[in-house]
């Protein structure tokens, strides 16, 4: 009985190890086809430059990789980088936020974004004041929406190749599958759920981060309209409605208003589909 | 024991109570012990003719509730009227402090200087005693006096509403207009109230009024005073109606500055008024009874002088008046990196449009953003002021307390000639830890003295502009979908086959048949070739039918065919069959075995293709 067990736990198991790997590679199978050599050459161009503490003419050859389509989490790490040699603060900022929110875990840009932020004096982020709300926030902010996009689909190559052997083996083999079946529930309640909150945490999210000086909050999307209060250079803000060239923006439910649209960087929602 | 140590306990809160009520009433007194009560006495103008008015103005500061009214001595060079009073309260720096303003009319009536005063004040049994101060009553002019025009109306000068000046100049005309200013010698920025009448004798009737312009006041800033005023005023003993606009006026540059004539049209009735009644004038006047009678009033100067080099504080901006300086925080909760506003609120009277930001302290643990200035415009009787806030948005740096020293504000006050600086309590204010830092470790703080280096080796890591390969990927993620789909009908088929062993049975017929008759075709040919295959034919339509078919005869076995729904034509194709089987096996026939599994394989086609058409096709899984 022992034997016979084992015989088929022995193709089972390494059919759902089979399956995990394929869950987790075939995300990337469509392979990113390698950026042209101008690209490359800016990149080069850029690194070069910022060794040499050419800053300017840095900023200049990122800048035109990312205007070129280009997008990836040390790309936007660099260009934090350079904004900050530059006492762009405001960029810096506003740069080290987006390449945290594509590359959450990356422990030189969780630096540098803390570095940049505590120099302007802006304030650190996290509200939640009660230990388990900050343990999930916590979590929640190292986790990429592309990581939770991976996980569900290894769960459905897993849980599928799980079910279709349930289905094909006979009697004695359901045993060993039916083993799995309940962990590959919770794991799919673990990751709904994680997902669910995911998507809230990137939807409350702030969109925007002021950039180039102080931005000065008026009551309405007019010049001459009454100053609220002004935000320093990397204030990261909600951004609402737009009237001509204002936005409307705020921090809190009372402390909202309009700032002129060039004060403001916009930080582009993360992709939930892993990248190849 | 115990009551021993009650009293020893008791022996000192006693004695903290006692300190604290002596404090209080110390604190109580001390704004009534530091502000000496005080008379300030003004008189505008100094000089009049006779028959002309001059404003007393008494104004009494650090008085008791219980003060009485002033007492003006009279003089027989003029006659006096209460003109009313005003009651003024400020809070400075947290003191309360309370002025109240009597004024009068004083009406020249002789010629000559006289005085006036001293004003007499008598506060909880003590006199308090003004300096004198002298009217210089001149003699009347022969024409309407400085900045007054007049018109002898209708009845020319025979008339009873002739310009008969009893006490010369003005006091005999009906009607006149005059621009008169509370102080012909004012500082920068100082108000001087500017103010346009038209006097009214009694017994001139006026039917309409129009054309008013209003005196030009250039070097001036001006601000209405609100709408007209009417009241009554006797001048040369004659009882007027007055209409009256004001408008403060600010100096805006030093030296002797002139204020334009203003001008207005009246129409007074034409011709002499008769003694028939009310009713009867109103009939006996028509539109074209009246006459336009313009007037002029002449200009007025006023010499401004420049503020004092002397005693100027630093920091003075050039605000004029008489200001209170409140400080505050705009929130009672301060954590540090979260924004709160220090609102200075300036309040009082003077120009207060134009006053200047208040000196702010020196920040230390904080960043400040200048977030603007609002003000809010008030008059008080004549004279102009209001408040005028300045707010500074401060983000604390760090925790703890922070003490930020006190806002100062300095201004000149006019009326007594100097400069006056108002100091706030130091800004003390207890800022608690941001919140992620209260959290205890969910916050973010740097560890290290700079940023860290670029990252460089990326290049082949860039998600591009267009990555097609990435969609199409996203297919291959059906599979396991479609797998389990496959996986799921598998299982329904071998269930529903389980469950019926008949339909089993004619799901495996075709396929049992063909592997039997490859074995036939296999093996050697023998005479037995032909039994074999017979035997094959008959097992498939056993299970077909479900029942074995070894025995019947093939006129038994078409009918049974037929009945189960088989066409016509493959029913016949298997009694051919049959017969030229058994024409083999007992006639001598000469089919080979080939020839005999080739027409069996062709068979079993046709009837499988056959079955399909049968009420048996849809039970087939």
């Amino acid at each position: 009985m022992r034997a016979a067990r084992a015989k088929i736990i022995g193709p089972v198991g390494g059919g759902l190890w089979l399956l995990l790997a394929l869950g987790l590679a075939l995300p990337a199978a469509g392979a990113q086809a390698e950026p042209p050599a101008e690209i490359r050459a800016r990149l080069a161009t850029a690194h070069a430059a910022y060794a040499e503490g050419d800053y300017e003419a840095a900023w200049e050859q990122y800048r035109a990789v990312a205007a070129a389509g280009y997008r990836a989490a040390s790309l936007d790490y660099n260009l934090g980088c350079t904004a900050h040699r530059l006492g762009r603060e405001g960029w810096a900022v506003a740069y080290f936020e987006q390449a945290r929110r594509r590359a959450p875990r990356d422990p030189d840009i969780r630096h540098n974004l803390a570095y940049v932020r505590a120099a302007i004096g802006a304030q650190a982020r996290g509200e939640e004041t009660a230990w388990a709300l900050a343990l999930l926030a916590g979590l929640l902010d190292r986790i990429a929406p592309a990581d939770l996009v991976r996980l569900l689909l290894a769960l459905v190559w897993i849980s599928g190749g799980l079910l279709a052997l349930h289905w094909l083996l006979p009697r004695r083999g359901r045993t060993v599958t039916r083993r799995f079946l309940l962990p590959v529930a919770l794991a799919w309640g673990l990751v709904l759920g994680l997902g669910a909150l995911k998507a809230y945490h990137v939807g409350s999210a702030p969109s925007g981060v002021v950039v180039g000086g102080e931005a000065q909050v008026r009551a309405g999307p007019l010049e001459g309209e009454t100053v609220q209060f002004v935000l320093p250079p990397g204030t990261l803000v909600h951004v609402g409605r737009s009237t001509g060239a204002w936005r409307e923006v705020w921090l809190s439910g009372e402390m909202r208003g309009w700032v002129p649209q060039e004060r403001l960087a916009y930080l582009a929602e993360p992709r939930w589909w892993p990248a190849g | 024991m115990p009551s021993r140590s009650r009293a020893h306990d008791r022996r000192p809160a006693t004695r903290r109570a006692v300190v604290l009520c002596a404090l209080a009433l110390l604190a109580a007194f001390t704004p009534v012990l530091a502000d000496t009560p005080q008379i300030a006495v003004e008189l505008h103008p100094t000089s009049v003719p006779v028959g002309g008015e001059a404003r007393l103005t008494v104004t009494l500061e650090g008085f008791s509730r219980a003060v009485q009214e002033p007492q003006v001595p009279t003089n027989e060079g003029y006659d006096i009227y209460e003109a009313g009073s005003s009651t003024s309260m400020q809070w400075i720096n947290g003191d309360f402090s309370s002025s109240v303003t009597h004024t009068y009319i004083l009406a020249a009536r002789r010629e000559g200087r006289h005085a006036v005063g001293p004003v007499e004040i008598t506060d909880q049994g003590t006199l308090y005693r003004s300096d004198p101060l002298e009217l210089t009553v001149r003699a009347p002019a022969s024409s309407p006096p400085s900045g007054a025009a007049a018109a002898a109306p209708a009845g020319g000068a025979g008339g009873p509403h002739a310009g008969q000046a009893d006490d010369g100049g003005t006091a005999g005309e009906a009607l006149f207009a005059r621009v008169v200013v509370d102080r012909e010698e004012a500082y920068l920025d100082q108000q001087v109230t500017l103010r346009f009448q038209l006097y009214q004798r009694d017994d001139l009737t006026l039917l309409d009024i129009g054309g008013f312009e209003p005196p030009t006041t250039e070097g001036f800033w001006r601000e209405d005073l609100g709408s007209q005023r009417d009241y009554r005023a006797t001048v040369g003993g004659e009882p007027y109606r007055v209409r009256e606009i004001a408008w403060a006026l600010f100096p805006t540059r030093a030296g002797r500055l002139e204020i334009g004539p203003a001008r207005i049209v009246c129409r007074v009735p034409e011709g002499r008024p008769r003694s028939r009644g009310r009713l009867s004038d109103f009939f006996d006047r028509s539109m074209f009874d009246s006459r336009r009678v313009p007037l002029s009033t002449a200009p007025v100067a006023v010499e401004v002088l420049p503020l004092p080099q002397a005693g100027q504080p630093a920091g003075f901006t050039g605000s004029v008046g008489e200001y209170a300086l409140d400080v505050r925080f705009d929130s009672e909760q301060l954590r540090q990196g979260e924004p709160f506003g220090l609102v200075a609120t300036v309040r009082g009277r003077g120009h207060i449009q134009t006053i200047g930001a208040p000196r702010w302290p020196d920040w230390e643990g904080v960043r400040v953003f200048d977030s603007g200035e609002a003000v809010s415009v008030h008059r008080e009787g004549d004279r102009f002021g209001g408040e005028k806030s300045f707010t500074q948005v401060l983000i604390p740096n760090r925790a703890g307390q922070i003490e930020l020293g006190p806002v100062r504000f300095a201004y000149f006050d006019p009326l007594r000639g100097r400069y006056r600086e108002l100091v706030s309590d130091s800004l003390v204010a207890e800022v608690a830890a941001g919140a992620a830092v209260a959290a205890g470790g969910g916050g973010i703080r740097p560890v290290g003295e700079d940023i860290r280096y670029i990252h460089t080796g990326f290049a082949d890591h860039l998600e591009g502009p267009q990555s097609p390969a990435p969609r199409t990927a996203r297919w291959v993620h059906l599979l396991p979908v479609v797998g389990v789909g496959a996986a799921g009908w598998i299982r329904l088929r071998r269930r529903r086959l389980e469950r019926d062993p008949r339909l089993r049975r004619r799901q495996a017929a075709a396929r049992l048949a063909r592997d039997r008759l490859a074995a036939i075709a296999r093996a050697a040919p023998t005479p037995s070739v032909a039994g074999e295959a017979a035997a094959v034919l008959e097992a498939y339509l056993g299970d077909w039918l479900g029942q074995s078919v070894r025995g019947w005869t093939r006129r038994h076995l078409a009918d049974r065919l037929l009945d189960a729904g088989l066409p016509e034509q493959p029913v016949a194709e298997v009694s051919a069959f049959l017969a030229g089987v058994d024409e083999v096996r007992f006639a001598g026939g000469t089919a080979s075995a080939e020839e005999l599994c080739r027409r069996l394989d062709k068979l079993l086609q046709e009837l499988e293709a056959a079955w399909r058409v049968t009420p048996w096709a849809e039970e087939l899984p």
